[in-house]
């Protein structure tokens, strides 16, 4: 069996580097393909994000998503969903799904209710990692996903193209973003930047999310990274290591709307000194980015945050 | 003859402890502005503050660091001469800013304004305060009957609070993305503060220092028990309330700039008791001092321990503080 699942793998990741442009993205996809794996009697084997095998026996034809971004990704799979946590943001097919609690607090009666046979949990999030035992009872399959980057979101995609039976559709689409995204982050160019999140009153600093995993691939370096930030947090910084390390580009997020923060971070940032005398506030890099492709997961349109970040990487080259 | 002479030199000593608690904070204070992530030598940070007006040097000491540490005093001496005043106008030792309701009703209104408007993050300053003060105000009409006693008032400080932070942690389970605003409110630290920050505070305190050593001795009076003040002639209920709405000034202009620090309000004015007495004409001034220090020494250590990543200064705090204190506690008679 084992060997079967080997030589499955090693198919799978001939396949994959054979549709690649680059040497770079051949890599990249031996590191997706080895979560992919087919067993023989029509079987699907996944390896989810928490490297748990779960196993398909037939296409799952009732699921429930418990976050609003990967059901998003479960439709461009071709895939279809009977329940869906309620949110603010959701795919538009998911308006009118049966609503089956929030995020973090998901309402079990109503899940079960549902008859699923497919939970998609986030993974690294207590709140729903400990429902497991709950739908392992009940003999409901469960995958727990989450990616940050776009190699990530890739194999995150392939994984549901393959339950959906829908591998076609990775080849197509996922391809060619994938090529489009080695376009363009071609060109290099050597900078720093600082990803603030939210406000000027403190300075609280971002890395290894999905934006920093983005301007990253375009050669920039976050002057917070070798303090360790992870994906899910910010941390306060110190004011003054930023003045003295004076980044190319700071980039801002923010949850509300952009334009609000952007013209009450404008006044703050006027009327503050320290601030002012940065590079990048007096040469106008000071940048604010669109929520829906920066801080909430852009799924299929990596390639236009990609395309974003590569006009105003265009200034300085 | 004796007698006097023994007072005299029981007041000697305390204004000496003073004088010694001021030049501890004048220390403090230099090597706060001194030390952080970028080195720089004493003489440069004088020479950067008096007589450069440009340049890196200046710009981080003179509008990073020097306006960092005086908010950082000034939020200490505000929440400390807040929590002395309250223990002392209800007589109880457990009395602190959160007690009347200042801590709640701040973290409230910036959980609503960062997880409901979040396009309205900048007024939380603002929104803090209001909630502060409204629900103190709250509080305090909740234990009005023919007057406030100092059990009433505590009580139904326990009680809002309770009902207030139920809302807080509805807001938390239903929004639970965008809690880490509000709870980098809750932990409370000094992060980024500059001089606009410095220019929301100081009125603030230079008044309630002034108003604290004005009126030491009517509350001095308020330590003898409310009957024997009413014989004295004071007007008990109005002092007290005077005092609660300057306590919750105090505090409500301390928190909107940096959060909720809890230890302060408690415990300061408890390790200046234990230093200088209970005589508030002493005990105000100390706490002044005291309160500085400890929150301008705090903000130090939460600068560089892991420098250039700051930890909450409330954190240090408590983790320094509560040994400290217990450790007074006990050798003190």
């Amino acid at each position: 069996m084992k060997k079967i699942i080997l030589m499955m793998m090693m198919a799978i990741a001939l396949v994959t580097v054979g549709c690649s442009n680059d040497i770079s993205s051949a890599e990249k996809n031996e590191e997706v393909a080895s979560t992919v794996e087919k067993v023989e009697n029509n079987n699907i084997v996944v390896k989810d994000s928490n490297d748990r095998e779960v196993v398909f026996t037939k296409k799952p034809e009732k699921v429930i998503s418990l976050y609003g971004s990967f059901a998003d990704l479960w439709y461009e799979a071709g895939g279809d969903l009977v329940g869906i946590c309620d949110s603010r943001r959701l795919p538009e097919k998911a308006m009118e799904l049966p609503k089956v609690g929030k995020m973090s607090t998901p309402n079990i009666e109503a899940i079960l209710a549902l008859e699923p046979d497919l939970m998609i949990m986030r993974s690294e999030y207590a709140k729903q990692e400990e429902l497991l035992s709950i739908f392992e009872q009940n003999n409901i399959n469960v995958i727990f996903v989450n990616y940050n980057s776009f190699e990530e979101m890739m194999k995150v995609y392939e994984m549901f193209c393959l339950i959906n039976g829908n591998e076609n559709i990775f080849e197509e689409k996922g391809i060619s973003m994938r090529t489009k995204i080695s376009e363009i982050t071609e060109l290099k160019s050597e900078f720093t930047y600082l990803q603030l999140f939210a406000t000027s009153k403190s300075v609280s600093a971002k890395d290894g999310n999905i934006t920093s995993e983005i301007i990253n691939d375009f050669g920039g370096t976050n002057i917070t990274t070798k303090y360790s930030i992870s994906s899910e947090e910010s941390k306060q910084f110190s004011l003054e290591k930023v003045l003295e390390l004076d980044p190319t580009f700071i980039f801002v997020q923010t949850m509300g709307s952009l334009e609000k923060t952007q013209e009450r971070m404008e006044k703050d940032i006027i009327t503050n000194p320290a601030w002012n005398s940065l590079t990048a506030v007096k040469e106008g890099r000071f940048i604010y980015l669109p929520n829906d492709l920066f801080v909430y997961k852009p799924n299929l349109r990596y390639v236009e945050a990609y395309e974003y970040i590569d006009k105003i990487i265009e200034t300085i080259r | 003859m004796i007698k006097k002479a023994n007072i005299d030199s029981k007041i000697d000593h305390r204004v000496f402890k003073i004088a010694l608690i001021f030049i501890m904070f004048i220390i403090t204070l230099i090597i706060g502005i001194s030390y952080g992530s970028l080195k720089i030598n004493i003489i440069d940070v004088f020479k950067a503050i008096f007589f450069e007006s440009d340049g890196l040097n200046h710009n981080i000491i003179f509008n990073v660091r020097l306006p960092r540490n005086l908010v950082a005093a000034m939020v200490g001496i505000n929440l400390a001469l807040s929590g002395v005043t309250l223990q002392g106008v209800m007589n109880n030792p457990l009395a602190s800013p959160g007690l009347i309701g200042i801590s709640s009703g701040a973290g409230f209104m910036a959980f609503v304004i960062m997880i409901l408007f979040p396009d309205y993050a900048y007024l939380v300053p603002i929104g803090a305060f209001l909630g502060a003060i409204s629900t103190s105000f709250l509080i305090y009409l909740l234990a009005y009957k023919q007057g406030v006693s100092a059990i009433r008032l505590i009580l139904s400080g326990v009680a809002v609070s309770a009902f207030i932070g139920a809302g807080i942690n509805i807001l938390m389970t239903f929004y639970p993305d965008k809690v880490s605003g509000g709870l980098s409110f809750m932990i409370g630290g000094l992060s980024g503060k500059t001089w606009p920050d410095f220019a929301s505070i100081w009125p603030y305190t230079l008044i309630g220092s002034v108003l604290c050593v004005l009126l030491s001795n009517q509350i001095n009076l308020l330590q003898l028990g409310d009957e024997v003040a009413i014989g004295l002639g004071l007007n008990v209920e109005k002092i007290r309330r005077i005092f609660i709405i300057f306590a919750s000034f105090l505090a409500a202009s301390a928190v909107s700039v940096a959060g909720l620090l809890g230890f302060v309000g408690l415990i300061v004015p408890h390790i200046t008791r234990l230093i200088i007495g209970s005589d508030y004409r002493y005990l105000y001034p100390a706490t002044i001092g005291v309160g500085a220090i400890t929150l301008v020494g705090c903000d130090l250590i939460a600068r560089i321990l892991f420098d250039p990543v700051e930890l909450p200064v409330g954190i240090i705090m408590a983790v320094l503080g509560a040994p400290f204190f217990l450790y007074l506690l006990r050798e003190k008679k």
